[in-house]
């Protein structure tokens, strides 16, 4: 036996990042014992794809996946795709990648781009995109996995050479006007997603993406440089997929957000202007802003005094950051994982929802022993490299950006406005009632669905089963006679946006809960029974006498524990597990609020 | 053998490298097959920061000849 069967020794530790090092290590972690989740790929490809195996399952180890990798042989995507018995659908994937290369495709767009008239040229981009079509829908009939189609690489060789770049239409643009119409393809379909090679290739760069001899000896059309790249992309998708992205990124001040320590250097003397050093900082902040743009909270965690931060905030000219910016401000000389403690207790939401960074490795290294579940930044030494760092660590990756996403930070904003309400307020009922909420309510449809879903992958707290469904479930679950409902709340502050889901599933002549979650941001004010009033309501009306549920309990979903006691369940003595209560009973709405019911 | 070319066959075919000889080959070793020869020869290229001919990668079938490759880059395999 060689050493990669020690017991325990976990096989990443010795991972030197080498074509070498990964066989090892995926050999060893498909011979150790797995506490990774798992996870089963698919992957279709016009050429040779087995060679990404290795690479993917060690990329997926290190973002704590065990990923079982199955790989159709070359040229076989519709004989796969197209039957539901075969060994793709077999092994129910949870990530169905297709890739199909212009070269094995469309030649007319290769080589053949100067002979082939623009009819041609369109009637082979047009196949090409019918054919994905084809190959979606055909997956969507038989599975609910994640799609993600890969988009094209630049073309290694352009047949007009140095001209192509001033013709119309260049062999480029033929290509980037694929690209876009396989973005289309991704959009049009539920649950798919463009697996960026194009982006990716560019970044390991056009010279090395390919090696010759393994196109012509081994049908591989990636180097192996560019085959360990693509096996990381994919593990990026994967890890996006599966997880809800990270909600918060923590910041320090002191050399983070500028250069020099501000109780020492005062206002004038911190590094940050137009210049250098300065403008590295203001780049920096620059780039954080626009993850606030996208929906991720800001949050300050710094040791410093409080009012000489205030007064820097007012008066300096150079800071893109604004202290409004921030959702949370934790700003004293105390332990920083009791800051990072009480950001998440202040936005609601878990601690393993924050990103902390600070270029100061002994906090770095304290929060990481107190607080594990919480994503640390490895800081570069030299600023310069603050915001790649931050990119590259991917914590906030989503796949897609919601209108909610982009209009959150501004929500948290006047939540605070509210928690200040919440303290004048000497009642919850004239405090709710000073709230003027309008609460709406309507059925799934295809506008509000993408919102939904992300909810559902999201929710952690007020969430009775934290069932995780695709959108393709939720379709699924509809076509069979399912209800579901979504809930908006507006008050006086703004907007909440659609903070609320339920769905109940036929059973016999009965319904089963089987959703029902609310953001955190508008626990307490009794939505949740008009939110579940309403779904009783409607599954009365089409017939059904009862409503079963089941509390599932998570490390985090306390919250939701008493749901069904408070709303006329009781413990069903014939279904263990269970609880019922008849539809008959559901009592009045509370009158709280305004309530408008769409169908 | 503690070559560096023991070394690499033994992360790629995953067997120890006391057990590899100069004259361990294609025929002789479980699991060198097309699929991984194609990882051998990356696992080689990296380690020796060569980049081999289509010839050359074809021809590597055993120790010996993944010497004689190396050396016409002018690397010694040790």
């Amino acid at each position: 036996m060689s050493a990669a069967h020690e017991p325990f020794a976990d096989p990443l530790v010795a991972f030197d990042g080498s074509p070498a090092s990964y066989l090892k290590a995926a050999r060893s972690l498909a011979t150790t014992a797995e506490t990774r989740k798992p996870i089963t790929v698919a992957i279709l490809a016009s050429f040779t794809a087995d060679v990404l195996s290795p690479y993917l399952v060690v990329e997926a180890a290190r973002r704590g996946y065990a990923l079982k990798a199955v790989v159709a042989p070359f040229g076989q995507i519709e004989q796969q795709l197209f039957d539901a018995a075969s060994e793709t659908y077999r092994e129910k994937p949870q990530v169905i990648v297709i890739a199909i290369r212009l070269e094995d495709a469309a030649r007319a767009l290769c080589d053949d781009f100067v002979r082939s008239s623009p009819a041609q040229l369109a009637h082979e981009v047009d196949a090409y995109v019918a054919r994905l079509r084809r190959l979606v829908t055909s997956i969507r009939e038989r599975s609910t996995a994640h799609i993600l189609i890969c988009n094209q690489a630049p073309l290694a060789r352009l047949v007009a050479g140095l001209a192509d770049a001033s013709i119309d239409p260049s062999q480029q643009d033929v290509v980037a006007d694929l690209n876009r119409k396989i973005a289309d393809v991704a959009r049009s379909s539920s649950g798919t997603y463009v697996l960026d090679i194009h982006r990716l290739s560019c970044e390991v760069g056009l010279a090395r993406w390919i090696d010759p001899k393994l196109v012509y000896w081994a049908r591989v059309p990636l180097s192996t440089e560019a085959q360990i790249a693509t096996a990381g992309l994919v593990a990026r998708y994967v890890r996006a997929v599966d997880r809800p992205p990270a909600k918060c990124l923590v910041l320090d001040l002191d050399n983070t957000l500028w250069g020099g320590v501000l109780g020492e250097d005062g206002i004038s003397g911190i590094q940050l202007g137009e210049d250098y050093p300065g403008n590295v900082f203001k780049a920096f902040q620059r780039q954080v802003r626009s993850y606030r743009d996208r929906g991720v909270l800001l949050a300050i965690a710094s040791k410093n005094n409080e009012a000489d931060v205030r007064e820097a905030f007012a008066s300096h000219p150079d800071l893109v950051l604004r202290l409004e910016d921030f959702a949370a401000t934790q700003i004293h000389w105390n332990d920083k994982a009791q800051s990072l403690a009480n950001i998440a207790a202040q936005l609601n939401i878990g601690t393993d929802a924050l990103v902390f960074f600070d270029d100061n490795p002994v906090e770095r290294a304290w929060v990481r022993e107190r607080m594990p579940e919480v994503h640390v930044i490895e800081v570069p030494k030299d600023p310069i490299g603050y915001g790649a760092a931050l990119d590259a660590a991917g914590v906030f990756d989503a796949l897609a950006i919601t209108d909610e996403d982009r209009g959150r930070a501004e929500l948290y904003r006047s939540d605070e406005a509210r928690k200040t309400l919440e303290t004048e307020s000497t009642s919850l009922e004239a405090f709710l009632e000073n709230l003027r909420m309008k609460v709406t309510i309507g059925a799934f449809d295809a506008a509000t669905l993408p919102r939904i879903t992300q909810l559902i992958g999201k929710t952690n707290q007020y969430n009775l089963t934290t069932r995780r469904h695709t959108r393709a479930d939720l379709e699924q679950m509809m076509a069979r006679g399912g209800i579901g409902i979504w809930m908006r709340i507006e008050d006086r502050f703004g907007d909440n946006g659609l903070v609320g889901v339920a769905i109940a599933i036929p059973d016999g002549e009965d319904y089963e809960l089987d959703t029902f979650l609310m953001s955190c941001r508008v626990l307490g004010r009794m939505a949740e029974t008009t939110m579940f009033s309403s779904l009783a309501r409607r599954a009365r009306t089409r017939g059904a006498r009862r409503m079963w549920g089941q509390y599932v309990a998570t490390k985090r979903n306390a919250p939701a524990a008493g749901f069904l006691a408070k709303h006329g369940f009781a413990k069903s003595e014939s279904r263990p597990e269970w609880w019922t209560c008849a539809l008959d009973q559901i009592e009045a709405l509370p009158t709280l609020f305004e309530l408008v019911e769409q169908s | 053998m503690t070559t560096r070319i023991a070394r690499v066959l033994s992360n790629v075919f995953g067997v120890n490298a006391a057990e590899i000889t100069e004259t361990t080959s294609q025929d002789t070793l479980e699991g060198w097959d097309s699929l991984n020869h194609i990882h051998l020869v990356a696992s080689l290229e990296s380690e020796f920061r060569v980049s081999f001919t289509t010839d050359q990668a074809l021809a590597m079938t055993s120790v010996a000849a993944i010497r004689a490759a190396l050396s016409e880059h002018g690397v010694a395999g040790d």
